[in-house]
């Protein structure tokens, strides 16, 4: 990309791989071992005890194609697609308001990272005391306001209670996004908006032409990692509904999790988990595509 | 520019002197355990330290096993016990990678679906031969099964649970029931439930049916005992006995009474667990709650006064109160260097007092011998239903049939499915994890 | 209708505040609920969220009792800052490389970089395990650190590439120029443009090494290691006391807001000293 305009040195070739080193070590030295053993595992009957056992014919592979499987590959594009869709645009709104010099910022912007603090676990038993049908907040509220009489059970039903973990994973991820946005605002060099105000350019003007293209970079990169981290999201899951009702919130990852913890099926949970690496694998090629793109 | 250089600096040397401080301070206290457990291995004619784990809440297990332990050490001066902490949220993952890596504690407690999986990997000492007559003769012949698998003791029995019914005697009679003649049939419990829905702003009776963990597995299976006056679970064959076609329609009323129970239910009980029907209970909104002995912990005032009462399980066509018990204990895994002390251990935490004490941490009573020292009317409830009870269904695979059961029954209790669906899917299901 | 110029300012600061009062009280309800329930004794959890019913300020006196709080909280304090600073030293690098150079491989290492995120901790956590415990670093803060870099450093790497390939190459030629090396350039020039970078890459990091659970929870058995997480999730239970969780939670938040704070102060501080203009 921009490498080959840099002036020409002596040992030029070797040098990218000598910043590259530290990384590359620490990969190999964590990492490795658990990718090969996925692939392997993958292949055969396995338990987290024994590892491999014995070879059985792709089953693992086979619980793919079934209807449950499916179910759940549905209930995560949804969660994934509106999760990650609702980090990116309430992320991008909250950098937006939070960015220039306002009274109280700084409280402000500590305030909106807290969830990211929060572990998980104890993030979904939070959430789960806000939602909850008999003593949930949201319902000991309009109750008291006498707003409905009847509680509302937000998560006995899938589609509200898909919603529900839906609204909790945004309500985890944002503040993520919020930070990375803020860091990357503040590269917008101020003379252009300067120069811009003075061209009468209005609000949403500003933002799709100059403030946009500015962080781009940052908002891609950010909204990829949040996309993967989205995918692996099972224990507020679980704790909140344990992937009901009717498996309305059974996500892939929670097959994962209950395939190779509970039911002692550690080749199908690498079965699933090699589905999920090469989702994300496409998806990063196309936001490499996206970039080259941009370059241009 | 300088200034911002300067940070960076600041921040790089912070960063190596903090990295530095992270793994030098690590050196000490990680050599320490190692040149204590080589000693004990050296000189193994002097001392040897077990290590202990008793998965819960270490706050409330230290209170009880400290004193037993200093007690232990008094009486068996050449055995020191070390106490390892772990909670139950991390328990199977935590067991899974002890397991891998053959670290296994000395002693352990654990449940016998996990113990049993373990013992077909190698993991698990056969006990059979350490058990005396003694032991035997006191232990409830439930408890004692519920460590058995494929006829070997795997794991001594320490902590249970049994369902037995809650009841607020106020609401009954506001609804016009005797509190002293609760329900003791199906028929009479959705009777007490039609009558109780006469009071406005309760619900008859608490329900809960998020799946996961057993709980509605437990709940099904001990109804289905009352049916059919047995156990739920065939031992000799590891299968579930409702699964088969002999035991359909004794299994399909039982999931009908399930449906029908769920007319009477609090708002939102689809995705309530235990926990929520305990509070429901504690603040007077329901009449009627199929429980655990925990029950007992989140409302003692009421039960003190006479509010909240404990009955048996109304029964089915047997005529037999019976309830399925749900069972934890202790194991050697076969990594164990001391065995027989370990044994010696084991068994001392077996002998009535230490028991007793141990079950504060919540347990129905486990040996025959305790009875006496329980006063409270609960227990003796509780006590009464210990010789017709049945372990739970516990075979390798339980997890597995659990997370199907506990499927199952949401979608039953949700409406989704008729009792007879839900039977066949459930026996399907479960033929597949049986292969 | 046009408006004037503080006619203007002053409504777009009245819609800021609406939207971050908005949000705000979305990021703090479930936290108020926890603090409701803090403030709860364990027989009267449930009976009320909207107001403590209690009143229960010992539960924060007690936690400390109760479980060993302060050696928990040392313990995560001493993970996520010392993974935090290793991985913004090693994004530093790694980042300028996958910026700067062109060189082969470069697609699939940023490919690479990406799975690291998407392996199951499930999967990674037993050959880590095994492999800790063979090079002796089971039960060390060093093995657990190694593993929390390696496992999230993926960020740090990708958002201080996507800096570095915001600053323009030319400051960097004019350094050259100037007879500066590629790393002084970097240190000199690029860096500082770039702090902003390393500032949130910085905090994302240490947040992320705040809430490890899983890999401390495997890698260390001594008291003296275990992180608030894994001490507070040990009070799970059929009858969990709720109010002692939700203590332990909210004070485990504390210090890591407070430490964000101080960091926001010192970037923001950094900036205005005029090193971007």
């Amino acid at each position: 990309m921009k490498g080959n305009k840099a002036p020409r040195r002596l040992g030029q070739k070797a040098e990218p791989y000598l910043y590259l080193l530290p990384a590359t070590l620490l990969f190999i030295f964590i990492l490795a071992v658990p990718f090969y053993n996925l692939v392997k595992y993958s292949l055969g009957d396995s338990n987290i005890i024994q590892g491999f056992v014995s070879w059985n014919d792709f089953k693992n592979f086979a619980y793919l194609a079934k209807p449950k499987f499916l179910g759940s590959v549905k209930v995560t594009v949804l969660y994934v697609i509106f999760g990650v869709a609702g980090v990116v645009v309430f992320g991008t709104i909250m950098a937006l308001v939070l960015d220039k010099p306002l009274r109280g910022l700084g409280i402000f912007r500590a305030l909106v990272i807290i969830p990211w603090v929060v572990p998980q676990a104890f993030a979904a038993s939070m959430w789960r005391w806000v939602v909850d049908a008999q003593f949930g907040f949201i319902n000991q509220l309009l109750q008291a306001l006498g707003i409905i009489d009847k509680s509302i059970a937000f998560l006995s039903e899938p589609t509200s209670a898909l919603v529900t973990v839906i609204i909790v994973r945004i309500w985890q991820g944002t503040p993520f996004m919020i930070i990375s946005l803020l860091a990357a605002l503040q590269t917008v060099p101020e003379d252009i908006y300067e120069a811009a105000a003075l061209d009468g350019v209005n609000p949403m003007q500003r933002f799709f032409y100059i403030t946009l293209p500015h962080i781009m970079p940052v908002l891609l990169t950010t909204t990829l990692i949040i996309t993967a981290w989205t995918m692996q999201i099972f224990d507020a899951v679980y704790i909140m509904t344990g992937g009901g009702p009717a498996r309305g919130t059974q996500l892939v990852a929670l097959e994962v999790y209950t395939k190779a913890f509970q039911q002692d099926d550690l080749g199908t949970a690498c079965a699933i988990s090699l589905c999920i690496l090469a989702v994300i694998i496409v998806i990063s090629i196309f936001k490499a595509k996206l970039e080259g793109d941009n370059n241009k | 520019m300088k200034k911002l250089l300067a940070v960076l600096m600041a921040v790089c040397m912070l960063a190596t002197v903090l990295a530095g401080c992270g793994s030098s301070s690590t050196a000490a206290p990680s050599s320490e355990p190692a040149a204590s457990a080589d000693a004990a291995g050296d000189k193994s004619d002097e001392v040897v330290t077990l290590t202990l784990v008793r998965t819960g809440t270490p706050e409330v297990l230290h209170e009880i096993f400290d004193p037993l332990i200093a007690e232990f050490e008094t009486q068996h001066p050449n055995i020191k016990i070390d106490m390892q902490d772990l909670g139950w949220a991390d328990a199977e993952k935590t067991l899974q990678t002890m397991s891998a890596s053959r670290t296994l504690p000395d002693v352990m407690y654990h449940l016998p679906a996990t113990i049993f999986s373990m013992y077909e990997k190698g993991l698990i000492l056969d006990l059979t031969d350490y058990v005396d007559d003694d032991l035997k003769a006191d232990m409830y012949p439930a408890m004692m099964e519920a460590g058995q698998y494929n006829g070997k003791q795997l794991m001594i029995t320490c902590a249970a649970s049994s369902l037995i019914m809650w009841y607020n005697a106020d609401l009954f009679e506001q609804a016009g029931l005797d509190p002293d003649n609760p329900p003791k049939t199906w028929d009479e419990l959705l009777d007490a439930c039609e009558a109780l829905s006469a009071i406005d702003g309760i619900s008859p009776i608490g329900m809960y049916a998020a799946p996961g963990g057993g709980e509605t597995s437990f709940f099904f299976e001990s109804l289905f005992t009352t049916q059919i006056g047995g156990s739920a679970w065939d031992a000799d064959n590891n299968r579930y006995l409702y699964d088969q076609e002999d035991y359909k329609a004794d299994a399909v009323k039982t999931l009908q009474l399930i449906q029908d129970l769920t007319a009477y239910a609090q708002e939102g009980y689809v995705e309530s667990g235990r926990f929520a029907t305990r509070t429901l209970m504690r603040d007077g909104k329901v009449g009627i709650v199929l429980d655990l002995p925990n029950m007992a912990n989140q409302i003692p005032d009421g039960l003190a006064d006479g509010t909240f009462r404990a009955a048996a399980l109304p029964c089915g066509d047997s005529g037999v109160s019976s309830t399925a018990i749900n069972a934890g204990g202790w194991f050697i895994p076969t990594n164990c260097e001391h065995p027989e002390e370990a044994w010696t251990f084991l068994r001392f935490m077996m002998e009535t007092e230490n028991q007793f004490a141990h079950e504060k941490y919540g347990s129905v009573p486990i040996l025959k011998s305790e009875v006496d020292l329980y006063t409270s009317d609960y227990m003796k409830q509780i006590i009464k239903g210990m010789e017709i009870s049945y372990p739970e269904g516990i075979c390798v695979d339980t997890n597995a049939l659990w997370t199907v059961t506990g499927e199952q029954l949401q979608l039953l209790m949700m409406g989704e499915q008729t009792a007879e669906d839900t039977w066949t899917n459930i026996s399907t299901e479960h033929g597949e994890i049986y292969e | 209708m046009k408006l004037t110029m503080t006619q203007q300012k002053r409504l777009t600061t009245s819609v800021r505040y609406f939207i971050i009062a908005i949000w705000v009280i979305f990021t703090l309800l479930p936290l108020y609920t926890a603090f409701v329930a803090s403030l709860t004794e364990y027989q009267n959890l449930g009976k009320s969220f909207l107001y403590p019913v209690d009143w229960a300020f010992h539960n924060y006196v007690d936690i400390f009792r109760r479980i060993d709080m302060a050696s928990y909280l040392k313990a995560t304090f001493i993970y996520s800052v010392s993974s935090a600073a290793i991985s913004v030293i090693i994004a530093v690098f790694t980042g300028y490389a996958l910026s700067r150079f062109r060189f082969k491989g470069k697609p699939l290492y940023s490919g690479i970089l990406l799975m690291t995120q998407v392996l199951p901790q499930v999967v990674v956590v037993v050959p880590v395990f095994l492999m800790m415990q063979k090079l002796g670093l089971y039960d060390t803060y060093a093995g657990v650190i190694i593993v929390i870099v390696a496992t999230s450093m993926a960020f740090p790497v990708m958002l201080m590439r996507s800096f570095y390939d915001s600053v323009s190459v030319a400051l960097e030629e004019a350094a050259y120029i100037d007879g500066c090396s590629r790393l002084q350039a970097l240190f000199r020039v690029i860096l500082p443009l770039a702090m902003p970078g390393i500032g949130t890459a910085f905090a994302l990091a240490f947040f992320s090494g705040w809430s490890q659970y899983l890999y401390p929870l495997i890698l260390t058995r001594s008291a003296q290691m275990t992180p608030v997480t894994v001490g507070v999730a040990r009070l799970i239970d059929n009858q969990t006391p709720w109010e002692m969780v939700m203590t332990g939670t909210l004070i485990s938040i504390i210090p890591a807001v407070l430490i964000y704070l101080l960091a926001q102060k010192s970037l923001i501080k950094g900036l205005s000293n005029g090193a971007v203009k």
